[in-house]
């Protein structure tokens, strides 16, 4: 009875000692086992009781127990004082600074990647152009009521309304690559794009887009549908499916509106989709035959597909933001989010 | 628009189910909801010629679903007396400006109040009732797309005449509102008033009111921009300049006309003149199409069979075979939409099905590569931010305030916005550091040490020309503005010596403590504080210091590719060296001297502390440490020894220093 407690006591002390790996655990595990209140001393005191034969075994495998216990303790505490540092392992620890990536930049620098995958050349062009650029060239011409889908800021000079605006739309590349570079080509912009509008939690005057095209002698619509759906599977990492509506741009024909499936109820109609199952996302087509005219191009020879994306509530519907002015704010609670 | 079921109804054999229509509709021709057997359809501005009325979205509907068009009947009997109540129209304008003037004259009609059924009807699609003819040709016009306008014949002044306005004319509407006109607006006039804003609105002079016996129905074609402007400049906006701004066909003008007259005839009696200039005969519109290219643009092979279906269904007729699969189409005259190969294929592609596109992905060599500094600003950003700058996002556009406040830092003239939203965005940014300063400012509530960046456009005009660049730019907001020195030079030094170029700061603007940062006497930046009165200004509780350099400018002067240098054989060794010197005499003075006297092993100078001794006021006490090293061996002390007495003498004869 007794000598199985004491290999009890010897064997749960050992790994009890093996166990610690602090210390202050040590010192506690010291206590349990070799304090005068512990299970082991405190069976000392019953030994008076036992026959002299079983005195002299039990005892010395009291002192075998007791001798191997304190040799285990005083060998963990050298282990221990070797390898242990003081520390709080539940502080939380210096606070470190870094600089962010501000979300809006972020998903430029992505959405520009997908267009160089996708095989286009990424071109800069000025945020502030002229009329012929933002309008005429596309088939926009003046007194045209279709200017007033595009509300504009115009640039003063000397006193007047000059001929130079701040892009409405980054259509407006447009010209300026169709007679700079000769087909076949492929072309995408990023950037800014102005209009004289109120903000709001879904408008801003100051909001980015991306403007694509491709001319070849047989670029076609299919090719459209191609580019736009991998751009969108690529930038939500989902399976996307786009739909085609009929839709009219001066600068296109035909000309189409893009909806992708909804994203959050996936076509079951939600109210981020006004319970229609579809988002409405970009505005396509084949390039006017007028336009590649004004180009100087031969659009009996080469076919031209193009199409414009809002960004900015592309990356508000991904990361669940629900006002254009937090994204389009400087608010470091905002930014250290991303 | 909207459109009850039941209007729409009257026009077709077969009965529409609502809800399947506006399916139809939203994927073939126009967005569109229903709800409550009402159709509010979103009609696009180039097919509103031909679609915005009851029958021509009958058609629409008839070609895009199983259903076919019944028109009304036209019927109606000119009078064969000979009456001699004729008025001579004289156009006096070009045809590209009122391209076609038609009219038509009923006498003896009993006007009167319209009955409830077409009151109703009008009401619900926003025209008040005003007596029966008014209300019979807003209604033509909602049935068949034209607006035309009536005018009591007895009330005009000998003729009728179609001009311009004379500059300062003025003009009393239907309503009693008086315009007074520029010179440019089309107007309908008689020999003394001006009776009608044409396309626009109707005057008082000639207006038809319940008394009215005999009338002049007037239906035109007017250029489409001429009533744009004109409506735009008077800020007049109604139901017929909406239509007239969009274009309007002659044929649909002639139909409305013939319509109107057999209403009128049917439900106000009256005698019809004889009119030979409503008899006009129209020529087809023709347009040759090659099959192929229905293939060529959309990727979809379409049968032949199912390209005729098609076009029959779009009202389109072939006339003649041209050669192998080249065909004269005959479009109908309301199109004004379809004007090339493009628009038909347009038409037929939506017809038989935007889903029918599969995607499928094209090829070809685009080889093209333009040069840009995309990566160099990758660079910057990635650099900034390393350096736990955080990227802050700005408007482009600045207010005369921060114009006023950060003048010094405009290189030429600023650029005014014309027409800006508010005085908060009149003018486009020319320098990124006032939207920066926001930034801080608006940060300052929750946030103690604030570091931003900014890479984006800034423009100003130079010599009448618009110069716009990429600018780049931090900015730190701090209380103690020696450590916003400290880490903003050290920030620059870095990011300098990472592009390989050379800078010095000089005063710029002594009064906001501005430096130029100059590289070979060309100015590539900016370093500066705000001091006392602009941080007053601005409302801010702690000091703000930037750095604003011409990206276009360091982009050019930055080395571009990296070169390795081989790794050191033999250990350096370290010395510091402690000196007084005078307060006046620059660090950098004291590096440019050490660096012009070539001392042997001298590899690197770092500047240590800088300390003022309080009790002396001339003096500064500075450490510098030397990094020795030679490529060929360890150096002994005694060599470094001998290069270090060789410093002090350097310092001592040129700086008058004083050991510590």
């Amino acid at each position: 009875m007794l000598k199985d407690i004491l290999k009890n006591i010897l064997d749960q002390g050992k790994k009890d000692i093996l166990m610690c790996r602090t210390l202050e655990e040590l010192e506690n595990i010291k206590i349990k086992y070799l304090s005068r209140k512990s299970e082991l001393m405190s069976l000392s005191k019953n030994f008076s009781q036992l026959k002299p034969n079983e005195k002299k075994e039990i005892g010395n495998l009291f002192n075998l127990v007791k001798n191997t216990l304190i040799k285990t303790y005083e060998e963990q505490k050298q282990r221990l004082d070797k390898i242990s540092i003081n520390f709080d392992p539940e502080h939380p620890g210096k606070q470190i600074n870094i600089g962010r990536e501000h979300l809006l930049t972020n998903s430029l620098v992505k959405i520009r990647n997908i267009f160089i995958n996708l095989g286009f050349n990424i071109y800069d062009y000025h945020q502030i152009v002229n009329e012929k650029e933002n309008f005429d060239y596309l088939n926009i011409p003046r007194n045209h009521p279709a200017r007033d889908l595009w509300d504009t800021l115009w640039i003063e000079n000397k006193n007047k309304k000059s001929d130079y605006l701040l892009r409405t739309h980054t259509t407006a590349f447009q010209h300026y690559i169709l007679t700079k570079y000769r087909p076949p080509l492929r072309f995408a912009t990023i950037g800014k794009v102005f209009r004289y509008e109120a903000t709001d939690k879904s408008h801003d005057f100051e909001f980015y887009q991306i403007d694509a095209l491709s001319l070849s002698e047989t670029t076609n619509l299919q090719n459209l549908k191609y580019t736009i759906e991998k751009f969108f599977i690529n930038f939500f990492h989902k399976d996307i499916k786009i739909r085609f509506r009929p839709s009219y741009f001066p600068f296109v024909e035909p000309g189409l509106e893009v909806d992708i499936n909804c994203i959050f109820c996936n076509n079951k109609k939600c109210a981020t989709c006004k319970f229609s199952g579809w988002i409405e996302v970009a505005g396509a087509g084949m390039i006017h035959p007028s336009v590649l005219a004004q180009a100087k191009i031969d659009y009996k020879k080469y076919r031209g597909f193009a199409f414009g994306i809002g960004i900015d509530r592309l990356i508000m519907l991904k990361h669940n933001i629900n006002d254009i002015r937090i994204l389009h704010s400087s608010d470091l609670r905002f930014i250290n989010q991303f | 628009m909207k459109f009850r079921i039941h209007d729409l109804q009257n026009y077709l054999t077969k009965k529409i189910n609502g809800e399947k229509i506006a399916q139809t509709l939203t994927l073939k021709s126009f967005e569109t909801t229903y709800k409550n057997n009402v159709l509010d359809i979103d009609i696009l501005p180039n097919r509103f010629s031909d679609c915005a009325s009851f029958i021509g979205l009958a058609k629409e509907i008839s070609a895009v679903s199983d259903n076919n068009v019944v028109l009304p009947k036209i019927n109606f009997l000119e009078t064969k007396q000979k009456i001699n109540k004729n008025i001579k129209v004289i156009n006096r304008l070009q045809s590209n400006i009122v391209p076609y003037y038609f009219y038509r004259i009923i006498l003896n009609i009993n006007n009167k109040k319209s009955e409830t059924k077409l009151a109703d009807l009008l009401n619900f699609y926003g025209f008040n009732n005003i007596n029966y003819l008014v209300d019979l040709s807003n209604f033509v016009m909602l049935e068949c797309g034209a607006p035309l306008h009536i005018f009591d014949l007895d009330k005009i002044d000998e003729f009728i005449e179609v001009r311009t306005a004379y500059q300062g004319e003025r003009f009393l509407s239907f309503d009693d509102k008086e315009y007074i006109l520029q010179g440019n607006e089309i107007v309908i006039a008689d020999a003394k008033d001006i009776l009608a804003l044409a396309g626009i609105k109707g005057g008082k002079k000639a207006a038809v009111t319940l008394q009215t016996k005999n009338i002049f129905i007037e239906g035109a074609v007017f250029n489409p921009a001429s009533i744009y402007s004109t409506s735009k400049q008077l800020n007049i906006k109604t139901e017929a300049s909406f239509r007239f701004e969009k274009g309007i066909a002659p044929t649909s003008v002639i139909y409305s006309l013939d319509r109107l007259t057999t209403l009128i005839y049917n439900n106000l009696g009256g005698d019809i003149l004889i009119n030979k200039n409503a008899q006009i005969k129209f020529n087809d519109k023709i347009i040759n199409f090659n099959f192929e290219e229905i293939y060529n643009l959309s990727g979809c092979k379409i049968e032949f069979n199912e390209f005729q279906n098609i076009i029959k269904k779009l009202g389109i007729t072939i006339k003649r075979n041209h050669r192998n699969k080249i065909f004269q189409l005959i479009i109908p005259n309301e199109r004004l939409d379809i004007n090339n190969s493009y628009d038909i294929v347009e038409e037929i592609i939506r017809i038989y099905g935007l889903d029918k596109i599969t995607p499928k992905f094209e090829c070809f060599e685009n080889n093209i590569s333009p040069k840009q500094n995309f990566e160099f600003i990758d660079f910057l950003r990635n650099f900034t931010i390393k350096s736990s700058f955080t990227e802050s996002f700005s408007y482009n556009l600045i207010s005369e305030k921060d114009l006023s406040i950060f003048k010094s830092l405009l290189n030429g003239k600023p650029i005014k916005i014309y027409n800006p939203l508010s005085e908060n965005y009149s003018f486009f940014q020319f320098s990124l550091i006032p939207n920066l300063v926001k930034a801080i400012i608006s940060n300052q509530k929750n946030f103690t040490d604030i570091k931003l960046f900014n890479i984006e456009k800034i423009a100003f005009w130079q010599n009448n020309k618009i110069i716009e660049k990429y600018s780049y730019a931090i900015a730190i907001g701090k209380k103690n503005i020696d450590d916003i020195f400290l880490e903003l030079k050290g920030f620059l030094n870095l990011l300098m010596n990472e592009l390989k170029i050379d800078y010095l700061l000089s005063i710029q603007d002594n009064e906001n403590f501005y430096f130029a940062i100059m590289h070979n006497k060309k100015n590539i930046g900016t370093f500066g504080f705000l001091n006392k009165y602009v941080l007053n200004l601005i409302d801010s509780d702690i000091n703000i210091g930037f750095v604003e350099l011409d990206l276009d400018l360091i982009y050019d002067l930055s080395k571009k590719e990296k070169i390795f240098n081989p790794l050191p054989q033999f250990p350096s060794i370290i010395r510091d060296l402690s000196f007084f010197i005078n307060r006046k005499i620059s660090v950098h003075q004291i590096e440019k001297i050490l660096l012009s006297h070539k001392v042997d092993y001298l590899k690197k100078i770092e500047l240590k502390d800088i300390y003022l001794p309080l009790d002396n006021k001339d003096t500064k006490s500075v450490t510098y440490r030397f990094y020795f090293q030679s490529d060929e061996r360890t150096l002994t002390d005694e060599e470094i020894n001998q290069c270090l007495v060789k410093i002090i003498n350097i310092l001592k004869n040129q700086l008058n220093i004083e050991i510590r």
